[in-house]
C-alpha cells in the first residue's frame, strides 16, 4: 500500500501510471548543505485532493522539502514531478505559476502593504480585486482590507498568508504550520477554510507540530526523521507505528 | 518652474535648470532602487552613456538634436537591459556594489586606447549643439514630467505593488509567481533611460564630455541622498528632495567647495540613522500629507 | 594528410609560445599582487560573514593606513615597515569607533541601511582626505628595487606585501581556531542568534570583528603605500576589487577569498600584460559579471539560489 516510493527513477512507465493518481511525486530526493544532508532519498507521492499532513521531529528536514518542492533549492539529486511534469530545476516563480503555492512558518506578508495590496499583488486575472474582496471576507478581514499589514494580529497575519497563497488559484497548496502559534478558535477557523478548498478541489500538504491538528483533520500523513521518510499511513497507523514512536520519543 | 526661462535671468535660469536635472536623475533613480530597494550605485554610468551617446550622434553623425537625445536615452536603457541580466539575477548586495564597479568600470573603459576612436578618451569630445537655452530647460522639464508621470503610473499599478513586494520580501514574492528579475530589469531599463536621456539634453548644455567629467560620483551620490531626503518609493520624494538640496548644493558649494561631496555624505549617513524613509514618507505617516501611494 | 597540414597553425602556435614567458611572469607577480588584495578582501569577508554587511568604505580604511604610512614617514621619519604595525592599530581603533557609534546601529534593519550608511561614510572620508591631503598622487619610495624569485623579477614590496599578508592571515587563522574570541566570532558567523543565546555578546564579537578588517585594511594599505601610488580616491578601486575577490571566493568564506584573491592577482597581472595597463582596471567588472552569470555564489559559496 506504500506505492508513492518503490520506484526507480529511471522507470518512464510506471511513472506515467501513477502520475494520474498522484498530484505530487517525489523520487529519492536528495539535498545537502555541506556535509549535513537535509533531505536523505525521501520518496513519497500525494493523492490529489487531499490533506496530508507532513510530520517529523525538528530539524527533520520538513522545511527543506517544502524548499525543494517550491525551487527555492535545486535538488542534489531525484525528482520531483508535479502534475506530471518534473519541476525540481525550476525557480520559484516558475513553480507557483505552474500551480503550487506555499505558506512560511513566520508569515512573511507585506507588511508595509494594506491586506488589499497584499492580496492584489498576487493576483493573475483580471478581476483581481473583486477575487480579493471574495477572498477578504471568506477570512473574515474585509473590514481590515485597508489596513497595513503589520498591524495586524499574528493569527491574522496568517489567515492572509493563507488567502494570499488563493489568489492564484493554485492546485496544491503547502502549509508551514498553519496552526502554530494562534488560539484554537483561530485556529478552527483555518482548518474550516482548509477543509472547504478541500472540498473545492485543492491539494494540501501540511507540516504541522499539533497532533490534534494533524491527526484531527489529514487524510494520511507522512513521516520525516533526519530527512528519511520512516512512515505513511494513516493518522491511526501512524499513531501505532513503532519507528514514529522511536523518532519522537525514543533514543 | 515652467515659465522659469522666460521671467528669471540666466543665471537664475541655471539654477532652476539643473534643478531640475538633479531632480530628473533622482527621479529616474528612485524607479529602480526606491520601489525595488536594489540600491544603484552606478546610475551615473547611464546618465554618462546617455551623454557620451548624444555627444557622439551630433558631433561625429549630425543627428538632429531631439533624436540625439533619445537615443542619449535608448542608448543607456540598452546598456542596463544587458547589465541587468547577469547582474539582476541575484540578491543582496551584489547589485550595489558590481554597480559601484561597473560605474568606474565604464569611466575607465572610455578612456582607454582601445575606444579611442570612438570617444577620443580622455581628451573628451567637444561639441555645438546649435540649440537655445530655453530648448534645454523645456527639454529637461519635459523629461522630468514624464519621469514623474511614468513614476505614478508605477507606483499605482500592480507592477509598482510587485516591486515593492520584491523591496518587501523578494522571496515571498516569487513564491507568488512573480518573476522578480524580470520586473528588477524592467525597472532597471526604464530607470536607465530617463539617465540617459537627462544626461543627453545635459551633454548638449556643456557642449562637452570626458570620461572624467562625465562620470563623476558626484552623479550617482547627490541623487541618491535627494530621493533619500525625499522618500524613496515615493513619486515626488525625489522631487521635493532635489529641489531642496540643489538649493542647499549651491550654498554648500559656495562654503564648503572642497567639502561638497564629504557634506551629503554625511547627510546621507544621517538620514539613514534617523529619516531613513525620507521626508514624503515620514509626512504620511504623521499624517500630515495623505497616505496614498499616489504621490 | 601530412603534418604539413600543420602549416597554418605554425603561426598562432608561435605567437602563443612566445607569449608563455609573458604568462608564466604574469602568473607569479599575480600571486604577490593577490596576496595584497587578499588581505583587504580577507577583511571585507569576515565582516560580512558575522555581521552581513558589506563595509563600503572598507576601501576609505586601506587609504588611510596608506596616508598613515607616508605621512609617518615623510613627516616623522618613521620606518615604513614599522608603519605597517602602526596602521593596524590605529586603524583598529578607527573600526572600532565607527563600527560602535554608527554601523552597529544598522545591524538587523534591511541591507539597504547597512549599504547607505557605509556609503556615506566612505563619501566622507575620502573626500575629506582629499581636501586635507590634496589629489596629488604621492608614494613612499622606501623600498625600492625587486629580487629575482622562480625566475622572475619581483619587485621588494611586493615581496614584503606576500610576506605580511601571509603573517597577518595565518594570525587570524590561529585566532579563530583557538582563542575565545576568534570561537565566538565563527559562532556569530555561522548562527548569530543560537551565539546568543550561547551566552556570547554578539554585540562585543561583531565590534570585534569590524575593527579587525579595518585593522588589516590599514595594513595592507600601509603596504600599498610602498608598492604602488597612493591618492585619496584609491579606496575604492580597492574595494572594488576586494569585492570581486569574495564573490569570486563566495560571500562569507575566508578560504574563498584567499583562493579568489590569487587567482584575481593573476588575472589581473595577464590583463595588464597581454591587454593595455589600464585595462587591468576593469578586471574586477568582468570577473563580478562574469561570476554573476555562471555561478553567484562563488567558488566556496554556500548560498541558496
Amino acid at each position: 500500500m506504500d506505492e508513492g516510493g518503490e520506484m526507480g527513477g529511471e522507470d518512464e512507465e510506471n511513472l506515467r501510471v501513477s502520475v494520474s493518481e498522484h498530484i505530487l511525486h517525489l523520487q529519492d530526493v536528495t539535498k545537502s548543505f555541506g556535509s549535513l544532508v537535509a533531505v536523505n532519498k525521501c520518496s513519497f507521492a500525494l493523492e490529489g485532493n487531499r490533506i496530508t499532513g507532513l510530520i517529523g521531529p525538528n530539524g527533520a528536514g520538513k522545511t527543506t522539502l517544502f524548499n525543494l518542492i517550491t525551487g527555492f533549492f535545486p535538488t542534489d539529486e531525484g525528482q520531483i514531478i508535479f502534475k506530471g511534469q518534473g519541476i525540481h530545476n525550476l525557480r520559484p516563480y516558475q513553480v507557483a505559476k505552474r500551480g503550487v503555492g506555499r505558506t512560511f512558518q513566520s508569515t512573511r506578508v507585506f507588511s508595509k502593504m494594506t491586506l488589499m495590496e497584499n492580496l492584489i499583488v498576487a493576483a493573475r486575472v483580471e478581476n483581481r480585486d473583486e477575487r480579493a474582496l471574495e477572498l477578504l471576507e471568506l477570512a473574515g478581514l474585509i473590514d481590515l482590507r485597508g489596513e497595513y499589514a503589520s498591524d495586524l494580529s499574528y493569527g491574522q497575519q496568517k489567515l492572509l498568508a493563507l488567502i494570499r497563497v488563493l489568489m492564484f488559484d493554485p492546485d496544491l497548496i503547502l502549509l508551514d504550520e498553519p496552526a502554530a502559534g494562534i488560539n484554537p478558535t483561530m485556529q478552527n477557523k483555518i482548518m474550516e477554510l482548509i477543509h472547504k478548498l478541500k472540498e473545492g478541489g485543492k491539494t494540501f500538504l501540511i507540516i504541522e507540530h499539533d497532533m490534534e491538528v494533524i491527526m484531527g483533520h489529514s487524510d494520511k500523513v507522512v513521516v520525516l526523521n533526519f530527512g528519511e521518510k520512516i512512515a505513511e499511513g494513516t493518522g491511526e497507523e501512524i499513531k501505532k507505528s513503532e519507528e514514529v514512536l522511536k523518532a519522537y520519543f525514543g533514543r | 518652474m515652467a515659465i522659469a526661462p522666460l521671467i528669471l535671468d540666466r543665471a537664475d535660469a541655471n539654477v532652476a535648470y539643473l534643478i531640475l536635472y538633479f531632480v530628473a536623475l533622482a527621479s529616474s533613480w528612485n524607479i529602480l532602487s526606491g520601489f525595488t530597494g536594489y540600491i544603484n550605485f552606478g546610475h551615473a554610468a547611464f546618465m554618462g552613456m546617455g551623454m557620451y551617446a548624444t555627444a557622439i550622434s551630433m558631433a561625429d553623425f549630425s543627428l538632429w538634436w531631439p533624436l540625439a537625445w533619445v537615443f542619449g536615452g535608448v542608448f543607456a536603457a540598452a546598456f542596463a537591459l544587458i547589465l541587468g541580466l547577469p547582474v539582476l539575477r541575484t540578491r543582496g548586495p551584489y547589485f550595489a556594489i558590481t554597480m559601484l564597479a561597473v560605474a568606474e568600470g565604464t569611466r575607465v573603459l572610455l578612456g582607454t586606447k582601445y575606444l579611442e576612436p570612438i570617444t577620443r578618451a580622455g581628451d573628451g569630445i567637444s561639441f555645438s549643439s546649435g540649440i537655445s537655452f530655453q530648448t534645454k530647460y523645456y527639454g529637461m522639464l519635459v523629461t522630468v514630467a514624464l519621469c514623474v508621470w511614468v513614476t505614478y503610473k508605477i507606483a499605482t499599478s500592480q507592477f509598482g505593488l510587485r516591486l515593492l513586494a520584491i523591496r518587501e520580501d523578494e522571496e515571498a514574492a516569487e513564491s507568488m509567481g512573480i518573476n522578480s528579475t524580470r520586473l528588477k530589469i524592467s525597472a532597471f531599463v526604464i530607470s536607465a533611460f530617463f539617465a540617459g536621456l537627462a544626461g543627453g539634453i545635459h551633454s548638449t548644455f556643456l557642449h562637452y564630455v570626458d570620461p572624467f567629467h562625465t562620470f563623476h560620483i558626484q552623479f550617482t551620490v547627490i541623487p541618491i541622498v535627494m530621493a533619500v531626503f525625499g522618500g524613496v518609493g515615493t513619486i515626488f520624494g525625489p522631487v521635493i528632495g532635489g529641489t531642496i538640496l540643489q538649493i542647499l548644493n549651491d550654498f554648500i558649494w559656495a562654503h564648503f567647495l572642497q567639502l561638497n561631496m564629504a557634506v551629503f555624505g554625511v547627510l546621507l549617513a544621517v538620514l539613514i540613522l534617523f529619516l531613513p524613509q525620507g521626508l514624503l514618507e515620514w509626512m504620511k505617516e504623521g499624517k500630515w500629507v495623505e497616505k496614498t501611494r499616489r504621490i | 594528410m601530412g603534418l604539413w597540414h600543420l602549416g597554418p597553425l605554425a603561426f598562432p602556435a608561435y605567437e602563443t609560445v612566445k607569449l608563455l614567458p609573458v604568462v608564466y611572469n604574469a602568473l607569479i607577480v599575480g600571486v604577490f599582487i593577490g596576496s595584497i588584495y587578499g588581505l583587504i578582501a580577507v577583511g571585507l569577508s569576515l565582516v560580512y560573514g558575522v555581521m552581513r554587511v558589506v563595509n563600503i568604505s572598507h576601501g576609505e580604511f586601506v587609504m588611510l593606513g596608506a596616508f598613515l604610512t607616508f605621512f609617518a614617514w615623510k613627516l616623522v621619519g618613521i620606518n615604513p615597515i614599522i608603519s605597517i604595525v602602526i596602521s593596524l592599530v590605529v586603524l583598529f581603533f578607527l573600526g572600532l569607533i565607527m563600527h560602535r557609534s554608527l554601523v552597529e546601529r544598522v545591524i538587523g534593519k534591511p541591507m539597504l541601511s547597512s549599504l547607505m550608511l557605509t556609503f556615506g561614510v566612505s563619501i566622507l572620508i575620502w573626500n575629506t582626505a582629499q581636501a586635507v591631503f590634496t589629489t596629488n598622487i604621492k608614494a613612499v619610495s622606501y623600498l625600492g628595487g625587486s629580487v629575482a624569485f622562480l625566475g622572475v623579477n619581483i619587485a621588494k614590496s611586493y615581496i614584503l606585501g606576500f610576506g605580511i599578508a601571509v603573517l597577518l592571515v595565518v594570525a587570524l587563522f590561529a585566532f579563530l581556531k583557538f582563542s575565545k574570541w576568534g570561537k565566538a566570532i565563527r559562532a556569530t558567523s555561522q548562527n548569530d542568534e543560537v551565539a546568543m543565546v550561547c551566552g556570547i555578546d554578539t554585540k562585543k564579537v561583531r565590534t570585534l570583528t569590524f575593527a579587525l578588517g579595518a585593522a588589516f585594511a590599514g595594513s595592507a594599505g600601509a603596504v600599498v603605500s610602498m608598492t604602488w601610488f597612493i591618492f585619496p580616491q584609491m579606496g575604492f578601486n580597492y574595494l572594488a576589487k576586494a569585492f570581486a575577490i569574495i564573490v569570486l571566493g563566495g560571500l562569507g568564506s575566508i578560504p574563498g577569498a584567499l583562493i579568489g584573491s590569487l587567482i584575481y592577482g593573476a588575472a589581473e597581472s595577464l590583463a595588464g600584460q597581454l591587454l593595455e595597463a589600464r585595462m587591468s582596471q576593469v578586471v574586477p567588472f568582468v570577473i563580478l559579471a562574469t561570476i554573476l552569470v555562471v555561478k553567484p555564489s562563488g567558488l566556496f559559496g554556500a548560498r541558496e539560489r
